[in-house]
């Protein structure tokens, strides 16, 4: 069994990561936990340890039932693009659960936000590169998934960060499948084109609005009228048409801080936005899509050299 | 035993030949993976007497038993048992780790071991899941629930977290529907496949 004093960590050399951008509320820091950069004194190679945070009243009935199934699902994935979890350690207390992971130099944001050239909008083979992976990385999740499939997924609406949180959700689905990350892909790949997230609610009502008025406001759509009808709503939403096309400028190089994009680009990131989760774009057809076949050829974005 | 299983039979049964293959397959791969590797403590060659083992066969069929009992009294899914079962094999069969040579030696242990692993199980598998308190009323107060969670994260760290454990009945249940598709004659027999389901 592996031994704490395995790790030295210097406590200056503390970076908080998070997988996804930055936690929004004192819940969404809880999901994430605390990642610290850390040395292993057995191999000197640079990690990331993670721990799994839970309250004391969430041990009540023993090991949190979402961690334990988190990290059977962590552990189980294997991909270049997926961060790997080398081990489990669990500390000197049974609440004290570490998961080590290979360490990254940094996460996605903080390659826009600071990288090189990080002033001026990432080339459209670069955002290319980008996308493959996380598409590629997502097939794969989901792939494993279907072999470990849980008969009911009953999980909450509080799964994904607000501002990458599919529609539905946001309409408490509490059953759902992988559109909901291929919506958040479609909203990071939004956010790589113009290095901002496309859709910064402040709250869960103004969440809904900023969708509808970005996608408009679906009418005419059998997925919603099922939905609101099933929950009785009686709201009436602003009728509103989609605003993507001109959010997102086609063939222009004059478009100020965004990355030059496609006509097959803008097809995609339409599709990945689906408002009908029905209609949603798989991560594998969208892997099979003409942005990926035709035009400029991938390449590795700058940050990595 | 007609409990629903977690392998829906009726949609195994319609899988494609080549399906079933691959699926066979992967099932049988992850039974090589080192992160499951079991060995036969039940019969160790162990010389000194303190270390020997004192889990027979009968003591293992007869904890097996208690938790399908468990199971079936909460309406649970047999293949509960069998993954709970295997983590049990798994965590007897480990060398260096205290809590597994206790375990081996003392039936007190290792029906708590049992215990554990059925909680484990379920709360990986199962949508309800068994309280603490349930836990100590099924060991008729043999067990405090300080005990269920102290051995709980000993025997998760002693997994390492792995609790897609291979187990039998899957790939006994596409074994099945593999025959039936290459020799139809048994199709007729393999409306009992059912009954497989509840042998362990």
């Amino acid at each position: 069994m592996p031994k704490a004093d395995r790790w030295s960590s210097d406590e200056e050399e503390i970076v908080l990561l998070s997988l996804l951008p930055k936690p929004i509320s004192h819940l969404d820091e809880g999901t994430y936990g605390v990642v610290w950069k850390a040395r292993d004194n057995a191999t000197q190679e640079i990690v990331a340890i993670k721990q799994i945070k839970f309250d004391s009243d969430m041990t009540k009935e023993g090991f949190p039932i979402s961690a334990l199934r988190e990290i059977g699902v962590l552990l189980s994935l294997s991909h270049e693009s997926i961060v790997s979890v080398r081990e489990m350690v669990v500390g000197s207390t049974p609440d004290k659960v570490f998961m080590v992971m290979d360490c990254f130099e940094m996460d996605l944001q903080a390659a826009m936000k600071k990288g090189p050239g990080a002033s001026t909008p990432f080339a459209q083979s670069e955002v290319k590169y980008m996308m493959r992976q996380i598409l590629s990385a997502m097939a794969h999740v989901t792939s494993i998934a279907r072999k470990y499939e849980h008969p009911a997924r009953n999980m909450t609406q509080m799964v994904v960060t607000l501002w990458y949180r599919a529609p539905e959700l946001l309409f408490s689905e509490s059953c759902y499948g992988p559109e909901i990350d291929t919506w958040s892909i479609g909203c990071i790949f939004g956010e790589l084109l113009i290095k901002e997230a496309i859709l910064k609610g402040t709250g869960e009502l103004d969440q809904i609005q900023k969708i509808f008025k970005l996608l408009g406001t679906p009418t005419d759509d059998e997925y919603w009228e099922q939905l609101w009808s099933k929950q009785g709503s009686t709201f009436k939403w602003k009728n509103n048409d989609s605003d993507l096309a001109r959010t997102f400028a086609v063939n222009s190089f004059s478009a100020t801080g965004q990355s030059y994009l496609s006509p097959d680009g803008f097809d995609l990131l339409s599709r990945l936005l689906s408002l009908n989760p029905k209609k949603r774009i798989t991560a594998e057809d969208a892997l099979r899509h003409s942005y990926f076949s035709c035009g400029v050829t991938e390449q590795v974005p700058m940050f990595y050299v | 035993m007609t409990k629903p299983d977690s392998d829906d039979l009726f949609s195994i049964f319609r899988l494609s030949t080549s399906d079933l293959v691959d699926q066979t397959l992967v099932l049988l791969k992850q039974e090589e993976n080192p992160h499951y590797k079991c060995r036969d403590y039940l019969r160790n060659g162990s010389s000194s007497s303190s270390s020997r083992s004192r889990v027979s066969a009968e003591a293992r069929a007869k904890v097996a038993r208690w938790l399908a009992d468990i199971v079936d009294y909460f309406s649970l899914q047999r293949q509960t048992v069998a993954m709970a079962m295997s983590y049990v094999d798994i965590f007897l069969s480990l060398r260096n780790v205290r809590a597994a040579s206790e375990a081996r030696r003392s039936v007190t242990k290792f029906q708590l071991l049992a215990l554990v692993c059925l909680s484990i199980a379920t709360k990986s598998l199962e949508v309800a899941h068994l309280d603490v308190e349930t836990l100590v009323t099924a060991s008729q107060g043999c067990y405090c629930a300080d005990d269920i969670r102290e051995m709980e994260i000993v025997v998760l760290n002693a997994l390492q977290w792995r609790l897609c454990a291979p187990t039998s009945l899957p790939i006994a249940h596409r074994a099945i529907a593999l025959l039936t598709k290459v020799v139809p004659r048994l199709a007729n027999g393999a409306n009992k496949h059912n009954s497989i389901t509840s042998c362990l």
